[in-house]
């Protein structure tokens, strides 16, 4: 069967959806992700496809296994709930850049080789700005900017990486590398990589530009950027013990500032950054069981935390705001949305019966199999920390709580249908697992309704709650911008543009006018004084010829607005005079 | 489906004490739970004692929402135009 | 002398064809009147121009290193200048990007240009002649002639047709080029008199002593650093393209920029090679010096004009990069970028006239937050914004593609140095993009009166025309082009730089050494011990006596 690449079915998407209008627009917008899916659920099989040869590299463009299988299944299938969730959005630009954004994930998880890699990773950055720029409000410019700022400057250290394995092994393929081996273009690649799955102190950009992006559009960046991030370390990374230890510290940070956030999608979005750690963690681990942990949670947290980033932007998009402190009882007038993000929350939270609890207890179980205790205890206080943050405070100050009088209403048809989805997803893998671990890269021994297993979350969460409600009142959101490692680089930013203003400008300027000194000084000096080019110049020909340049150039100096005649008739008549003398001869 | 949420939720807020009751109730039988559960292969020392996780969920929220919140106080909170005061035109 | 020449397939002159033919055209057009008709007949005669030159590209060989097309006849027999013509793989699309740019300047001038008509059109055709003269000159005489008479042109367009500062901009680029031109002409006379012929394939790959090789290279390379420009003889060109025209700015940076490190390639290499091995280390620092210095005052860049003029900087650091690795990689990718930098810079700077002529200003704050009301002029800009910060599947990546390769063989320092200079281009341009595209919020009071007074200074420019369309469309064809498919470019171009690297590394291993600096100083001081070979050899690259130590210089690698 012909190979179709589900990247190139995107980018049609996209093309078609900037150019559509109306009706014939929606359709794409439905359809192309829709084709996507299926393509990818019912038309591949593992094998490499699509070698293409350039600038004298060999691109694999489509090397398909069980691994990238998965990653591209739940990819195209968010793309389509994406789809659904902003369909009534009237931009086909949004479109276009959401549609492109997806292409490059899409194109990275199937990329057999770096360079193919590197092209799409950009494409990724480039067309999620996008999605921030389309706010259009100044801080959401903004943030656009230092978002693909960050991400260029990643993705120049990937380049670096790349550029030295090449040099140090001669080829690009992509497979896993081995952490014996590693040397400073592993570590430049990984770097890379590190980045975009907000790895810290690399995440800052997450919290700092989701949160400023449309309603829509947050929705499509929380699911690609960091898990093809996920995906490439995975594949590439595995085992490498470093990140089990970031990935361990990620969670806990993330769940940290979560804890004390106001805006509802900067919660969200330092919490991916804890949901990520989960996974970077699991990469780091390296058994069969960690590794099936992180691809199973990637692809459960895609879809629900896309269900809390639908619930919170419907929020948003329904009262203009999704600041903590500025909501709450809205379970009277948007119910089913508070239904939704309720079930996220669960979710996330790995209630039974949700699919968290299927999968993100893979890892921990991965890190206690493998004896890193320390590791399997911080991932359980996170685990409580994100039910803390996401399972009840986000829901109840939003939802609940002090009912601070705000308008609102439920969202339209296909944003509630888009969230409907999601939760059906989350049930479903929760209630029937295994039709996610039969997509997994290695075979599944774990089994999660076991009773300790159940008795362990039920504690857990329970007494989660408990704390929860012994703190409500200290657990009131601030209105306040909280600190972090972002600091470092915009006030950086800011120096260094101080530093281009004040001294490098005047610097370039009295540089630029040094010619008037030396310019006067060469006109006048070699006529007066012998100098180094006198010596070199023997003969009395050439010592004419250059006088008369000079001559030529001490006139024009004097002469400079006037005599425009006389020139042009100078340079016709020595024109004319080459052409004489080129017939003469 | 919408009126039947807000009724139902609405139901549960205006009898707080019953909601009260039912997940006091709920914690204990959770607890409960952990004396009869089977066990296998525990990793470390809290897998055997019961109600471990209970306590560690409880302390750990406190804890952590202690740590966070202090350490806001402390340096992290800021306000909202911290960065955008100080920037001419930040590009 | 045939023995340098391929056989010209087409059987007429076409080089010369090339090259008087825009003469010819200015010629005629002194005779007519009428603005329209005056512009017409010029578009007229390039776009005739560009078709003649694309039979060059469809014969080309690419498998000989040889000159093809060429013509060699006697000039002035009593000092051996000959008028001989050729073109190789390093010249081929130089001399295409010329012939193809030129209409495209004039389409874009169409309303630009006023006043002064006729002395507008004649001055771009004799540009074209001399530009064309230059890249396909194979005596160095030839070559300074035209490279002189494209100066006055260049001159004229600034201090005629320029902005408001025109005559400080072009005296400032009269003054500095011909400072370069001197030093060329220096090194010129230095060769005859070695040896006896202004033949420039003859002049390649004879075993000149070091000392000799190295002060006719410097006098070489200082000519074309200025015309680069290379960091610290750039600051002419801010000022130039500032107060350029449009189509000045965009010939400037198209094509005469590219005429410096054609220099490089096509004198200082094959002619003096054990200088250049010798010096390049000095010229790959001066060149990330370019590259970065350029970005980060780029950074800064309020004008528009100016922000693309010092990027011109950067991207030619890049280009001089590749071509001091003196390795393929580096050096194809310098000619690939030279071409793209000739196309996408040019793009922009059409782009830069086309909001200028809707807001006469030049200033991004006064041209912010046109987004919403020009979407196909934003497309076109953002796509040539993408090619000029080298985004993968635009004409640019393949060639720093090429250029990073060659400098990750070569030294790893440097190579990394470079790639901060790709960052630096990604921030500047997409702050201009998206300062144009979305930012209203430039605090800049004046403008919002503009808005509200006289009901939208930015608000009601006009999306493009057909006319500016087509340019446009024209060039974006190219940079996809080349992006996706640089492979028949690529080809033109390998045989002749393999040839000149090899031919470079062989004759440079075999140059004598210097004694220290006094070997240096006494040649030039001494004047009796001007180079060593006498008469020609009959092939490039054949080295007759002189038994070699080992140069200095860099670790060589030949070829690929």
């Amino acid at each position: 069967m012909e190979f179709m690449h589900p990247a190139i079915i995107m980018i049609i998407g996209a093309v078609l959806a900037a150019a559509l209008k109306g009706t014939p627009r929606k359709l794409v917008v439905l359809a192309a992700p829709l084709a996507a899916f299926l393509v990818v659920a019912f038309g591949m099989e593992p094998g490499t496809y699509g070698v293409i040869n350039y600038c004298g590299f060999e691109l694999v463009t489509a090397k398909v296994d069980t691994l990238s299988l998965v990653f591209l299944h739940v990819f195209t299938l968010m793309a389509f709930i994406g789809a659904v969730f902003s369909l009534h959005i009237e931009d086909g630009s949004q479109h276009a850049a959401g549609f492109l954004y997806v292409a490059g994930s899409l194109g990275t998880t199937l990329a057999g080789d770096y360079l193919t890699l590197f092209i799409f990773w950009e494409l990724m950055a480039f067309a999620s700005t996008f999605l921030v720029w389309a706010r259009r409000e100044p801080k959401a410019i903004k943030a656009g900017y230092r978002y693909l700022l960050m991400h260029t400057a990643g993705g120049l250290v990937l380049l670096g990486g790349i550029f030295l394995r090449y040099k140090s092994v001669g080829h690009l393929e992509f497979g896993p590398l081995n952490p014996a081996e590693a040397d400073l273009s592993i570590y430049l690649i990984m770097i890379g990589f590190a980045l975009n799955a907000a790895v810290v102190p690399l995440h800052a950009w997450l919290p700092d530009a989701y949160p400023e992006a449309t309603v829509t559009g947050a929705v499509f960046m929380c699911a690609f950027t960091t898990k093809t991030a996920i995906y490439v370390l995975a594949r590439g990374f595995a085992g490498f013990e470093i990140l089990a230890i970031m990935g361990a510290i990620m969670t806990l940070y993330g769940v940290g500032y979560a804890v004390i956030e106001n805006d509802g999608r900067r919660i969200l979005a330092y919490h991916i950054v804890s949901q990520v750690g989960y996974m970077v963690c699991g990469i780091g681990i390296g058994t069969e069981l960690a590794l099936n942990g992180a691809v199973a949670h990637a692809y459960a947290h895609i879809l629900y935390k896309a269900l809390l980033f639908m619930g919170v932007g419907s929020v948003l998009y329904m009262t203009g705001t999704a600041k903590l402190n500025e909501l709450g009882g809205l379970y009277k007038r948007m119910p089913l949305t508070a239904v939704f993000t309720i079930i996220g929350g669960i979710a996330i939270s790995g209630f039974p019966l949700t699919s968290g609890f299927v999968s993100k207890s893979m890892i921990i179980a991965g890190a206690g199999d493998n004896h890193q205790l320390l590791l399997m205890l911080m991932l359980i206080l996170a685990s409580v920390g994100t039910f803390l943050s996401v399972g009840i405070k986000l829901p109840y100050f939003i939802f609940f709580g002090e009912d601070k009088g705000v308008e609102a209403n439920d969202p339209p048809l296909n944003m509630l249908i888009g969230m409907g989805i999601a939760a059906f997803f989350c049930f479903f893998i929760g209630i029937y697992p295994d039709w996610l671990y039969d997509k997994l890269p290695f075979a599944v021994t774990y089994h999660p309704y076991s009773q300790y297993h159940l008795s362990e979350t039920m504690q857990l969460l329970g007494f989660t709650a408990l704390g929860f409600y012994v703190l409500r009142k200290l657990m009131q959101p601030k209105d306040k911008l909280n600190l972090d490692l972002d600091w470092f680089y915009r006030k950086a930013i800011d120096k260094v543009m101080a530093l281009l203003r004040n001294p490098l400008e005047p610097i370039n300027e009295w540089v630029g006018d040094l010619y008037k000194i030396v310019g006067y000084r060469f006109a006048l000096g070699v006529a007066a004084t012998s100098s180094v080019f006198d010596r070199v110049v023997i003969d009395g020909i050439v010592d004419g010829l250059a006088y008369k340049i000079l001559g030529v150039g001490e006139k024009v100096r004097h002469t400079q607005t006037g005599k425009l005649q006389q020139y042009i008739a100078m340079a016709t008549a020595a024109f004319f005079m080459v052409v004489a003398l080129m017939a003469a001869f | 489906m919408s009126r039947l949420i807000v009724t139902l939720i609405d139901y549960l807020r205006t009898r707080p004490m019953m909601l009260r009751g039912v997940c006091i109730t709920l914690l204990g039988l959770i607890v409960l739970y952990d004396f009869m559960a089977v066990r296998h292969g525990d990793h470390f020392v809290g897998d055997r004692i019961r109600g471990f996780w209970a306590l560690f969920g409880f302390i750990g929220c406190v804890g952590m929402t202690k740590f966070m919140k202090g350490l806001g106080y402390a340096f992290l909170m800021q306000p909202l135009d911290f960065y955008t005061s100080k920037e001419r035109g930040e590009d | 002398m045939g023995s340098f020449f391929a056989e010209n397939i087409l059987g007429f002159p076409i080089l010369s064809v090339l090259i008087f033919l825009p003469l010819a055209g200015a010629g005629v057009a002194m005779l007519l009147r009428g603005d329209k008709l005056l512009k017409g007949w010029t578009l007229g005669i390039m776009f005739v121009e560009a078709l003649l030159s694309i039979p060059l590209w469809v014969n080309f060989d690419p498998n000989t290193a040889l000159f093809q097309f060429g013509e060699n006849h006697h000039w002035i027999n009593a000092l051996h200048i000959n008028y001989a013509l050729g073109i190789d793989g390093i010249s081929l699309l130089l001399v295409l990007l010329t012939t193809f740019v030129m209409p495209l300047c004039i389409l874009c001038s169409w309303k630009y240009i006023d006043k002064r008509v006729k002395e507008f059109v004649i001055t771009m055709l004799i540009m074209e002649t001399a530009m064309v003269g230059v890249f396909m000159a194979l005596d160095l005489v030839l070559f300074y002639v035209f490279w002189e008479a494209m100066l006055i042109p260049m001159y004229l367009l600034i201090a005629v047709w320029g902005g408001d500062n025109k005559a400080y901009a072009s005296v400032k680029f009269f003054l500095y080029t011909l400072a370069g031109s001197v030093l060329l002409l220096v090194a010129i006379i230095a060769l005859y008199l070695s040896q006896g012929t202004f033949f420039i394939p003859e002049l390649m790959g004879q075993s000149y002593s070091f000392a000799f090789q190295f002060w006719v290279f410097l006098a070489f390379a200082l000519a074309f650093a200025i015309k680069v420009p290379m960091f610290p003889f750039h600051t002419w060109l801010p000022a130039a393209h500032v107060e350029a025209p449009t189509p000045g700015s965009v010939i400037l940076a198209s094509v005469l920029l590219k005429m410096g490190t054609y220099g490089f390639l096509r004198f200082c290499l094959p002619i003096t090679p054990a200088a250049m091995f010798y010096l390049a280390p000095v010229f790959l620092w001066v060149s990330i010096i370019s590259i970065l210095y350029g970005g980060f005052v780029a950074l800064g860049q309020k004008d528009m004009k100016k922000l693309i003029a010092y990027s011109s900087v950067g991207h030619m650091g890049f280009v001089t990069l590749g071509i001091f690795l003196i390795n393929l990689e580096g050096i194809q990718g310098s000619i690939i970028q030279m071409v793209n930098h000739g196309i996408t810079t040019g793009a922009l700077f059409i782009c830069v006239g086309i909001l200028y002529e809707r807001s006469h200003s030049r200033m991004i704050s006064d041209n912010s937050a046109i987004g919403s009301f020009m979407p196909v002029y934003v497309a076109f800009l953002g796509l040539f914004s993408l090619s000029s910060l080298a985004f993968p599947g635009t004409n640019s990546f393949v060639g720093e593609l090429y250029i990073l390769i060659g400098a990750f063989k070569q030294d790893k320092v440097i190579a990394f140095l470079a790639i901060p200079g790709a960052l630096l281009a990604a921030t500047y341009m997409l702050r201009l993009l998206q300062k144009i595209i979305w930012d209203k919020s430039d605090g800049h009071a004046h403008h919002e009166e503009a808005h509200a007074d006289e009901g939208g200074h930015a608000n009601h420019f006009f999306d493009i025309n057909i006319r500016e369309f087509a340019t446009l469309a024209f060039l974006s064809v190219f940079v996809v082009w080349i992006g996706l498919m640089p492979k028949p470019f690529v080809n033109k171009i390998t045989t002749s730089v393999t040839n000149v690297i090899a031919n470079a590394t062989a004759s440079s291993n075999a140059a004598t050494t210097p004694q220290g600096l006094d070997g240096l100083w006494s040649e030039l001081t001494g004047g009796s011990s001007h180079g060593d070979g006498h008469g020609s050899s009959d092939q490039p690259g054949d080295n007759t006596g002189h038994d070699a130590a080992p140069a200095h210089g860099n670790p060589t690698e030949g070829g690929h």
